[in-house]
């Protein structure tokens, strides 16, 4: 069985995630994740014993890429979470790989650059580089995906679930577009003008990120759960736990053959209508691609 | 060691231009391998040609090498890096771990330089390319000036920067707004600048649009010449222009602005004012779209934005020159953009001021007189005040 990690917004639902599907839970703070909700220190200090009660993992999502300004903060906190004793790391910033090393921290690092880890050969350079693993790009054809796995067993992690993110920017593209302050972290979206799909937008503080369809792979997991992907994550990012929790039951059934993938589906479809999704196995065939095919 | 003035380059011709007006060193993309798959490329032959003229004037050739591969795309990288350091390419740009150690492998004379793709922002981001022994390290556009001179003070390998040109509005490398939109690949060539187009924007149900514009996440382009002293005083390796695909004229023109600046510092220790005014003249000859000052004044509020997108073709380069006869004083010009006889018009050489001049009478390959040159390409002779050459260029 794969090892499943998954993101979870509040500490409160933590023991609801008791479940044997589940090797470890996500977790995020505000300032130094992507996330929109995060959580205190404290807060995370007490999930994280929550988490090894459960006897599951705990990882933290410190996912942004950081100013120079900021790495003074950066490392009081990678000191913190070690001191939290958390298991790992998902991080996007190389820098991470490196402040790590120089602290000799106790827990893994998890590298996450989002749309970087788009073939084996990267990804083997970057175990020889002493990363302890890497989340693969989820902008490639799924056929690549096996590749890599094949190529670099026991090593990867693959998001199967959750909202597709598109672009991650500096900028406070909401406060410059209205000229004015304000907490733009819930409920933004786009849509561009000669289209109709709804684009998620958070902008906090420190920058914004754009958010496409919701990626979901209940037709793959049972071919996933056999290859040797190190572990399978679901962060929803933005959606609320309940929506997390259910889509875990129907990963946990459709893998126990209980239900089908088309059943989840359309019962996740109906848990959340406005959920607009993208199969794992329709992405990601560019021009590029067809052209070479 | 002096900073180096890096252009791009589209095609041989672009490439020659920029050699000539000044550039330091000249990137350009190969046909397979690059970003930027719009820009002509170059083919392996090109390449031979661009290093052998950008080396016979002591410039440095770099190779870009900068897609985000996927697992089909290093067919064929080994032969094209062997072949690269055999044509004596001073270095490639590539933004690939892999591509990095294959390179430092098999082609270990050309130098690795990293591309802005991997988005390097801080000093621990850069200590991990500089165990990998990379030659140079070309920092992510969001670094403001006052963290790139902390980065400076640590930093143990030279450091490029962008000075000029268009800007990714998201992090680049870490945006595919492209491939969903568009299904074209934004990290292997085929961006479609989704990031420019008008966009709705909503609060829930609440329609946010203003009446004046809709929502854009599109950047101004960046424009630098105010923080050209500043760069240099912190020793930054290379200032970089962006654009593969612009024109020779708005390459030219770029590159004697920016040129003027750095030799004014390095001979008097400072840029004064008056270099200020010069270079604001030759970089506004090309601009197409509107300039900030990118991130180095700090993170941009929505002055750095770009709504309501239009480019706008400059009309002020008007002829490039084919043949000049020096005994007569006539040049043949190429005719770019609309003008007639009585206009005011200005040469621009490579080296020097410009030159204004009145176009008196000119005539066509049959000899007969014109009045009003309004034929792209068509060819016509004038009398000029100075000497000119295949690079100079007329403009209004």
């Amino acid at each position: 069985m794969l090892d499943l990690f998954v993101y979870i917004r509040n500490v409160e639902n933590l023991v609801r995630c008791n479940d044997p599907v589940v090797t470890g839970i996500i977790l995020a703070d505000r300032d130094f994740s992507s996330s929109n909700a995060g959580l205190e220190n404290d807060e995370i200090r007490k999930a994280v014993e929550m988490i090894h009660g459960l006897g599951k993992k705990a990882l933290l999502k410190v996912d942004r890429l950081y100013s120079q300004k900021e790495l003074d903060l950066v490392r009081q906190y990678l000191l913190f979470l070690a001191d939290c004793k958390v298991d790992g790391i998902i991080y996007t910033d190389l820098g991470i790989k490196m402040m790590m090393e120089e602290l000799n921290i106790g827990y893994k690092g998890i590298y996450a650059p989002e749309t970087l880890l788009t073939d084996y050969y990267d990804i083997s350079t970057l175990k020889n580089d002493g990363v302890d693993g890497c989340v693969i790009s989820k902008d490639i054809p799924l056929k690549d995906v096996f590749e890599i796995i094949n190529e670099v067993p026991d090593y990867c992690y693959l998001r199967i679930h959750g909202p597709i993110l598109i672009a991650y920017s500096r900028r406070k593209y909401i406060t410059s577009y209205l000229e004015k302050s304000g907490d733009y972290s819930e409920d933004y979206w786009l849509v561009e003008e000669s289209r109709d799909n709804r684009l998620p937008l958070i902008e906090k503080e420190n920058g914004s990120w754009l958010y496409d369809a919701t990626l979901q792979s209940f037709n793959e997991i049972r071919k996933l759960n056999e290859t040797a992907m190190k572990g399978a994550l679901i962060d929803n990012v933005y959606l609320s736990d309940e929506y997390t929790l259910k889509t875990l039951k129907l990963y946990e059934s459709v893998l126990n053959g209980s239900i089908t993938a088309e059943e989840a589906i359309n019962e996740l479809k109906e848990f959340d209508e406005t959920v607009r999704y993208a199969d794992i196995n329709e992405l990601k065939e560019t021009w590029l691609d067809k052209e070479k095919a | 060691m002096r900073t180096e003035l890096l252009a791009p380059a589209g095609d041989l011709d672009r490439l020659k231009t920029a050699v000539i007006y000044g550039a330091d060193a000249v990137y350009f993309g190969g046909k397979q391998f690059s970003l930027r798959a719009r820009a002509s490329n170059f083919s392996l032959d090109d390449i031979k040609e661009a290093v052998e003229f950008a080396h016979s004037y002591g410039k440095r050739v770099y190779v870009t090498v900068n897609i985000i591969p996927h697992n089909s795309d290093f067919n064929g990288l080994e032969d094209y890096l062997r072949q690269l350091e055999e044509f004596n390419v001073d270095a490639i740009i590539c933004a690939s771990q892999a591509i990095c150690d294959l390179c430092k492998r098999v082609a270990p004379k050309l130098e690795v330089h990293i591309s802005t793709q991997q988005t390097t922002l801080n000093s621990y981001a850069m200590a991990y390319w500089t165990s990998k022994k990379v030659d140079r390290i070309v920092l992510g556009r969001e670094v403001t000036y006052e963290e790139l001179q902390e980065i400076m003070q640590i930093a143990e390998i030279p450091v490029e920067v962008f000075i000029h040109g268009g800007m990714c509005a998201n992090f680049s490398g870490r945006c595919t707004i492209s491939n969903v939109l568009t299904n074209r690949d934004a990290n292997r060539g085929g961006c479609a600048q989704s990031c420019r187009w008008n966009y709705h924007l909503y609060h829930g149900d609440d329609l946010l649009d203003k009446d004046e514009y809709l929502f854009s996440l599109g950047s101004k382009d960046m424009s630098t010449p105010d923080f050209i002293e500043r760069l240099l005083k912190v020793n930054v390796a290379s200032l970089k222009i962006e654009g593969r695909m612009k024109t020779a004229y708005y390459i030219a023109s770029i590159l004697k602005g920016y040129r003027l600046l750095i030799d004014s510092y390095y001979e008097n220790g400072k840029v004064s004012e008056e270099d200020l005014k010069k270079a604001d003249y030759y970089l506004s000859l090309a601009a197409n779209r509107d300039t900030f000052n990118g991130f180095y004044p700090g993170v941009p509020n929505e002055k750095g934005q770009l709504y309501n997108f239009i480019t706008t073709a400059s009309q002020s380069f008007i002829a490039n020159v084919k043949n000049y006869d020096a005994e007569t004083s006539e040049a043949i010009i190429e005719v770019r953009n609309h003008f007639e006889v009585n206009d005011e018009l200005v040469i621009m050489n490579p080296n020097g001021d410009d030159v204004k001049f009145t176009v008196k009478e000119m005539f066509d390959e049959k000899n007969e007189p014109v009045e009003v040159a309004n034929k792209p390409m068509q060819l016509l002779r004038i009398k000029v005040p100075v000497a000119v050459n295949e690079y100079t260029f007329i403009h209004k």
